[in-house]
């Protein structure tokens, strides 16, 4: 037997393998059989290399899943955005900060039970995000040495996370991720502020907190002092907000899959608002309705995107945001016309989606 | 277990199964008659045969003899003449309708 027999037969017992287990052997027989009867070296590789790289007859094909994967990196680039809008409107508020994170965490959690998520495409979505949204000048351990380690690690912990069957360990695996991820991302700050590393598990829990509340480290500063850990959890804030509301939507959509119930709105006002929302819908044909919603949200977003907190260039005003946590999320990328577009155009194709989805339910 | 849904692969196959229906056909004939790769007309042919569109039977042959394995052979059944018939009528009706302006306008 050639090498290219060889590498032909090796191609359909591949194939074969993805298939359902009651088809997998009869196949398997039927293409070797069909190959044994192929002549040129070519037309032997194209037909095992066709059935190696082409979907088994119970998975989705190419099509499907790469309309799978597009709604799933929208899903994760919209639930990054809502998180990090939603962490800098609960640091507006100061001392309420952390009932309004939770209060946020909560409406992700809702929006999750309705929407399934990807944590891999968040992941890339919250790095993209948290080093688009915080340029280094701004936050000055917001670079990708920082940033990355953190988002590896919430990545990895979610996934095993998600993994658990029962609910509890899910969530304590979530809530573990959460902390080594705060830890990860904020390990070169500590060394580079001399914050001693025995508070490290106290840092996600603290970066939820006002700014101040809590102080440690070495004093720095020439005029009123500051602890180390001002500027420590400052930058902890920036990620440790959007991470807790992405941990909480990817707990609600996993779990919710898991125990088998349906998607469904929770509450009444929430059902009030879907059924005023579908009829409001129905009265218009499909593509106007979703030409419609795509367009007034692409314009929402165009109007209010600008008036997200941006990385001021002052540095007073930078340092006063750093240290009493007011500013989580940079949102540097809408000041640039590409970032801006990107965003109107990302909440145009949610919004169009969301109105698909009222249309079929 | 539902029928299967329509695409254009799927309705190139059973185009090539209706050309001659009783006939029995093995898949690398049909990959000459269909244009289609393995990897597509594959899955197809075993929906069909899940529908109940298609049957199949391994050739009855002595290898050593023939000098080559046996081969898997499908024939259409006579619901999946039906369906057949059906599918590829209701395609010819939908081109020749969304045809009709053209073919007017080359016609004048």
């Amino acid at each position: 037997m050639g090498a290219v027999d060889r590498l032909a037969r090796a191609a359909v017992l591949v194939a074969a393998r993805r298939w359902p287990d009651d088809l997998a052997g009869v196949m398997r027989d039927e293409w070797l059989a069909e190959l044994a009867v192929i002549g040129e070296p070519w037309r032997k590789l194209a037909f095992a290399g066709s059935l190696a790289v082409s979907p088994g007859v119970d998975e989705p094909s190419w099509r499907e899943r790469a309309e799978n994967a597009g709604r799933l990196a929208a899903v994760a680039a919209g639930v990054t955005l809502l998180a990090a809008v939603a962490t800098n409107l609960a640091r507006a508020t100061e001392a309420l900060a952390p009932v309004m994170l939770l209060l946020g965490a909560a409406g992700l959690a809702l929006a999750g039970r309705r929407v399934r998520g990807s944590v891999a495409l968040a992941g890339v979505a919250l790095f993209a995000f948290l080093f688009a949204g915080n340029p280094v000048p701004m936050m000055p351990f917001m670079g990708a040495r920082d940033i990355a380690p953190a988002v590896a690690v919430w990545t990895i912990g979610m996934a095993v996370a998600l993994r658990a069957r029962r609910r509890w360990v899910a969530v304590a695996g979530g809530l573990v991720t959460l902390d080594l991820a705060v830890v990860a991302g904020s390990a070169h700050a500590a060394a580079a502020l001399g914050v001693p590393a025995w508070t490290a598990p106290a840092w996600f829990p603290l970066a939820l907190l006002p700014g101040g509340t809590v102080s440690f480290g070495p004093h720095l500063g020439d005029g009123p002092a500051f602890h180390a850990s001002g500027i420590l959890l400052a930058n902890a804030a920036v990620s440790a907000g959007p991470f807790l509301l992405c941990t909480a939507f990817l707990l609600a959509s996993a779990l919710t899959g898991k125990t088998g119930e349906p998607a469904r709105s929770s509450g009444h006002l929430t059902r009030r608002v879907t059924d005023a929302a579908r009829a409001a819908v129905s009265r218009l044909g499909v593509n106007a309705r979703r030409g419609a919603a795509g367009a007034v949200t692409a314009l929402a977003t165009l109007a209010v995107a600008p008036a997200l907190p941006a990385a001021g260039g002052d540095p007073d005003v930078v340092l006063r945001r750093l240290l009493d946590n007011s500013t989580a999320f940079g949102f540097g990328f809408v000041e640039h016309p590409v970032g801006l577009g990107a965003v109107a155009l990302l909440a145009a194709l949610l919004a169009m989606r969301a109105t698909d989805s009222l249309t079929a339910a | 277990m539902g029928e299967p849904r329509i695409t254009a692969s799927v309705l190139k196959v059973l185009a090539g199964l209706l050309a001659e229906p009783g006939a029995q056909r093995y898949g690398l004939e049909l990959m000459q008659d269909t244009g289609l790769p393995s990897g597509t007309l594959y899955p197809i042919l075993a929906r069909f045969e899940r529908a109940g569109w298609v049957e199949s039977r391994w050739e009855q042959i002595d290898p050593a003899a023939e000098g080559r394995p046996s081969r898997r052979y499908y024939v259409l059944t006579a619901e999946g003449t039906v369906a057949a018939r059906r599918e590829v009528a209701l395609m010819r009706q939908q081109m020749s309708r969304a045809a009709g302006p053209l073919g007017q306008a080359q016609e004048a």
